[in-house]
C-alpha cells in the first residue's frame, strides 16, 4: 500500500538526531515540585514539536496523523529520547484514550480526535470509577437519559486523573436501569470545558493534586459523541483497561510516556545509586544489598513486561495477560518505595531537606496499587482469566441493576 | 516456548529436547529402589551431544554452534526444559568449560579437549567455589607458584558439581599478577576428589584437594581480555544456564499445582477457588514471567554484546533464587501433606531449586555483584 518504502530504524534514528534532538530539552531541566497545569502546558509545546518534526504517534496509523511504524522504531525513539524531556503529561491520551477511539471511534470521530491528540491540542481522561464504587465499576450510577438526538448526563466520577487540564473525557454511563448491571452501561465522550462539568481537584495525602473528582449536572451531549453502542460500554470499558495496563507496562501506543520505577532508560544510573552516594552509605554492605535488590525488581518488571508485550502481540497470551506487567509495576514501586524509605533514614523524616520528598512519596506509596485497577483485581483477573481459575460467586449479575444492593446512602438519581 | 517469544528453531529444539528428556526419565530413575546418584549414562550424553546440547557456545571454526545466532539464549532453552525434567546433565558445566576453552584455548588445548566434549565421549567440570559458598571471583584463594617447568598449585575446592565421567577439571586460582585458571585432569593420584551426597539427589557434588600439586605449563589457559574479565563471563553463563534449569523447574511445579487445585475440592468447591489461594497463583505467575523475561533479556543483552549484560544475568539469577524456594514451599503448601511425601515430584524440585539457588553464586552474592556494576 506504501508508496515509499518503510524509513528503517537507523534512519529514523538519524532523522532524530539530525531534526528532532535540536528542539528538545534535557529532561534535567524540569523542577520536580512544578505545578501540573504549568507541566501540561509545556507538554502541549513538546508534543507539538514532536508533532511538527514527524515524530507523534509512532505506532499510530498514518491517515489519523500517526506514523505507522513498528515497535523496532518505538523502542528506537525512547532510546534516542532517553535525555529528553518528553511529554508524559500525554501518557493516558495516547496511550489509553486514542487506542480506544481506533478500536471503537467511528470514522469520523478518529479523524476528528486522534489528529488533535498528536498535534498536542487536546488532552483526554477517563471517566470510571465514581464516589461510591472503584473496583467494581460495573456498578456506575452516574446516567445518561436518551432525548432526541442528545444525551443528558447526570452523576459524578472520581479519581480521574489530569481532569484539570483536560479537554476531553471518556465517561461509561449508565443508560438502561432495567437491564443487569453490566449490560446497561454505554461509553460517551464529554467535553470538559462545558459549564455544566464542574472538576474539583482531590488533595492527596501527600499534598499532591493529580487526581480529580466531577460532577455533571443536566450535561447536554450529542448522541454522535457515543463511543461503541448503546448499552454496550462494558466492552468499550474493559478495552479500556487493557489498554491502561499496556500502557503501565510499556506495551502501549502512547510511545513510553508513562513512568515506570527504576532508572529512567536502559543504561542510566539508578536513582537509588544516587541515593545512596549522596548519603555516603555506598559502602555499607546492607545498603548494597537493597539497592540491588530494588534495581533487580526494576529489571524484572522492564523485562518481564516486555516478554508479556510480545506474547500479547504475538497472540500466544490473551489481552487479559496485560494485568501481569500492571502487578509488577505496583508491587516493584512499593518496594522501591520502601527500600528508599530505608536508605535515606531520618532524611527522608524531616521537611524540605533533598531527600524529604522520599517520605512524602511514600505517604502515597500505595498509589499505584491502587490506581487504574487495584492489585487484587489483576490478581483476580490473572487468576480467572489467565489461568482459568473458577470465578467468585457474585450477587448482581443477572438481575435489572435497580434492584441490585448498593451502598446504603447511595440512592438511584431521578430519572 | 511462547509465541512471540524466541525463533522458529528455538521452539523446534525446545521440543526436541523435551521429547529426549521425556524419553530419558529422570525422575522414574531417581525413584528406584536404592539409587543413590545415578551418574551419568554415557550413551545418552552421546546423543544429547548430537543434538548440540554441547557445541551452542563453542565457535564454528572449533567445530560449534548455534541454533539461533545466539548460542546463550539456544542453552536457556535446552536448560529450562532440562529443569522441568530435573535431568543431571552435567549441561551447565560442560558448556562453561566448552565455551572457556574455545575462547580462551591454545591450539593444543582445543586439539585435546573440545572434540571429546562436542560428541559426548568426555565431561568436564569446573573447579571454582571455595569456602563452602563463595563464587564471586574475588573470594578465590587456591594459590598458584611459578615453578620452573609450569605451576605449583595449592588449596581446596568445594561444591564442584561432581560427574564421575568428567576427565578435566577447568580449576580457577590465585597468583601474584592475577586469577588464572588451569585444565587439569579429574583422576590423578595426586588430586583427591571426595564425592559427597548433595541434598539434590540427582547430582552429586566433590570437595577437591589440590596439595602442592604440580601442573606443566601448558595446563594454563589463558585469559583473553584478563583472566578476571574471563572468569566474570564464565560466572555469568554458569548463573544464567543455572537459572533457566531452576526456571523451568518452576514452570513445571506450577502446572501440577494449578491441575492438583482445580481437582482436589473441599467443601464442594476446587481449592483454588478461594481467593486466598487464587491470589498466590497469581502473584507466582507474575513473577515467572518476570524471572523468564530477566533470563531471556540477559541471553539477548550477552547476544548483543551489550554491557547490561552482566547485570542481568546476575540479576536473573539473584531474583530466581529468591523466587524459586517460596514458589516450591507455596505449592507443597497448596498441595497439603501429600506435598511432604516421599511419593510426591515436589520435594524432588525443592531439593533441585535448593542446590542450584546456592550453586554458581546465592541471591546475596548476586545482589553484591550488581551492586558493584552499577556504580555503587
Amino acid at each position: 500500500m506504501r508508496e515509499v518504502p518503510m524509513e528503517t530504524v537507523d534512519e529514523f534514528r538519524s532523522r532524530f538526531r539530525s531534526t528532532l534532538a535540536p528542539h528538545l530539552s534535557s529532561r534535567n531541566d524540569v523542577a520536580v515540585d512544578e505545578d501540573a497545569i504549568e507541566r501540561a502546558h509545556r507538554h502541549r509545546r513538546i508534543q507539538r514539536t514532536l508533532f511538527d518534526h514527524g515524530f507523534a504517534g509512532v505506532l499510530y496509523p498514518p491517515e489519523y496523523g500517526g506514523l505507522g511504524l513498528t515497535w523496532d522504531h518505538q523502542r528506537a525513539f525512547l532510546d534516542e529520547a532517553s535525555s529528553f524531556e518528553l511529554p508524559r503529561s500525554f501518557n493516558l491520551t495516547l496511550g489509553i484514550l486514542g487506542p480506544v477511539l481506533l478500536d471503537f471511534g467511528t470514522e469520523e470521530q478518529r479523524r476528528r480526535w486522534i489528529p488533535a491528540m498528536l498535534r498536542g491540542d487536546d488532552y483526554w481522561v477517563q471517566l470510571l470509577s465514581e464516589p461510591g464504587g472503584g473496583s467494581d465499576m460495573a456498578g456506575a450510577t452516574t446516567s445518561a437519559r436518551a432525548d432526541g438526538e442528545m444525551y443528558v448526563v447526570n452523576g459524578a466520577k472520581m479519581w480521574t486523573s489530569n481532569a484539570h487540564f483536560a479537554s476531553w473525557g471518556m465517561a461509561l454511563v449508565r443508560t438502561d436501569w432495567d437491564r443487569p448491571k453490566h449490560r446497561g452501561l454505554t461509553m460517551i465522550a464529554i467535553p470538559m470545558d462545558d459549564p455544566r462539568v464542574t472538576v474539583r481537584p482531590i488533595r492527596l495525602a501527600n499534598g499532591d493534586a493529580r487526581f480529580c473528582e466531577e460532577f455533571f449536572d443536566d450535561l447536554v451531549v450529542p448522541v454522535g459523541y457515543r463511543i461503541g453502542p448503546e448499552n454496550d460500554g462494558w466492552t468499550v470499558a474493559s478495552r479500556m483497561l487493557v489498554h491502561q495496563r499496556n500502557m503501565v507496562g510499556g506495551n502501549s501506543l502512547d510511545g513510553g510516556l508513562h513512568e515506570t520505577p527504576g532508572p529512567p532508560s536502559r543504561h542510566a544510573t539508578d536513582p537509588l545509586v544516587e541515593l545512596a552516594h549522596q548519603l555516603g552509605r555506598n559502602g555499607d554492605p546492607g545498603v548494597r544489598q537493597l539497592v540491588a535488590e530494588g534495581h533487580i525488581a526494576s529489571l524484572a518488571l522492564r523485562e518481564g513486561a516486555d516478554r508479556v508485550g510480545r506474547a500479547v502481540r504475538a497472540g500466544a497470551l490473551p489481552a487479559s495477560a496485560s494485568s501481569i506487567p500492571k502487578l509488577l509495576r505496583a508491587v516493584v514501586g512499593y518496594r522501591r518505595a520502601q527500600i528508599a524509605l530505608d536508605i535515606a533514614g531520618s532524611a527522608a523524616l524531616v521537611e524540605g531537606g533533598p531527600h524529604s520528598r522520599i517520605g512524602t512519596e511514600w505517604i502515597v506509596a500505595k498509589t499505584q496499587s491502587l490506581a487504574g485497577g487495584t492489585n487484587e483485581m489483576q490478581r483476580n483477573i490473572i487468576a480467572e482469566r489467565l489461568l482459568g481459575l473458577p470465578r467468585e460467586h457474585s450477587l448482581d449479575l443477572d438481575v435489572p441493576f435497580k434492584d441490585v444492593r448498593r451502598n446504603r446512602n447511595r440512592s438511584r438519581p431521578a430519572d | 516456548m511462547m509465541e512471540g517469544i524466541g525463533t522458529d528453531e528455538q521452539r523446534l529444539l525446545g521440543m526436541t529436547a523435551r521429547r529426549f528428556l521425556e524419553a530419558a526419565q529422570p525422575i522414574e530413575r531417581l525413584r528406584r529402589p536404592g539409587s543413590s546418584a545415578p551418574g551419568l549414562d554415557p550413551l545418552e550424553w552421546r546423543q544429547a551431544a548430537e543434538l548440540g546440547w554441547t557445541a551452542l557456545l563453542v565457535s564454528e571454526s572449533d567445530g560449534g554452534g548455534s541454533v539461533s545466532g545466539n548460542g546463550l539464549a539456544d542453552l536457556i532453552v535446552i536448560a529450562e526444559n532440562h529443569g522441568r525434567a530435573l535431568y543431571s546433565g552435567p549441561l551447565v558445566e560442560v558448556n562453561v568449560v566448552a565455551a572457556a576453552v574455545s575462547r580462551q584455548g591454545t591450539p593444543e588445548q582445543k586439539t585435546a579437549i573440545l572434540p571429546g566434549l562436542l560428541d559426548g565421549s568426555s565431561v568436564a567440570t569446573w573447579a571454582t567455589c571455595e569456602l563452602h559458598g563463595h563464587w564471586l571471583p574475588d573470594t578465590i584463594r587456591l594459590e598458584a607458584r611459578r615453578v620452573a617447568d609450569g605451576f605449583v598449585v595449592d588449596g581446596t575446592k568445594s561444591f564442584v558439581v561432581d560427574e564421575p565421567a568428567a576427565s578435566c577439571l577447568l580449576v580457577t586460582a590465585r597468583l601474584e599478577e592475577g586469577l588464572p585458571q588451569f585444565l587439569a585432569p579429574r583422576a590423578a593420584p595426586d588430586i583427591p576428589v571426595c564425592p559427597e551426597r548433595s541434598l539434590d539427589l540427582a547430582r552429586g557434588m566433590a570437595t577437591v584437594r589440590f596439595e602442592e600439586v604440580h601442573l606443566p605449563g601448558t595446563a594454563l589457559l589463558e585469559g583473553a581480555g584478563g583472566a578476571e574479565a574471563a572468569i566474570q563471563h564464565q560466572l555469568s553463563t554458569a548463573a544464567l544456564v543455572t537459572a533457566a534449569g531452576i526456571v523451568g523447574g518452576l514452570d513445571r511445579v506450577f502446572e501440577l499445582t494449578v491441575e492438583y487445585g482445580l481437582d482436589r475440592h473441599a467443601f464442594g468447591r476446587p481449592v483454588l477457588s478461594y481467593q486466598a489461594l487464587k491470589h498466590r497463583m497469581a502473584d507466582t505467575r507474575a513473577s515467572l514471567e518476570a524471572a523468564h523475561g530477566l533470563i531471556d533479556g540477559a541471553a539477548e543483552a550477552f547476544g548483543r554484546q551489550d554491557p547490561e549484560a552482566h547485570i542481568l544475568a546476575s540479576a536473573a539469577k539473584a531474583y530466581v533464587g529468591d523466587l524459586a524456594l517460596d514458589v516450591v514451599q507455596d505449592a507443597i503448601q497448596i498441595h497439603g501433606g501429600v506435598g511432604v511425601t516421599w511419593e510426591h515430584d515436589l520435594h524432588l524440585y525443592l531439593r533441585r531449586a535448593t542446590v542450584d539457588r546456592v550453586l554458581y553464586g546465592d541471591p546475596r552474592e548476586h545482589r553484591e555483584r550488581v551492586a558493584a556494576l552499577i556504580g555503587m
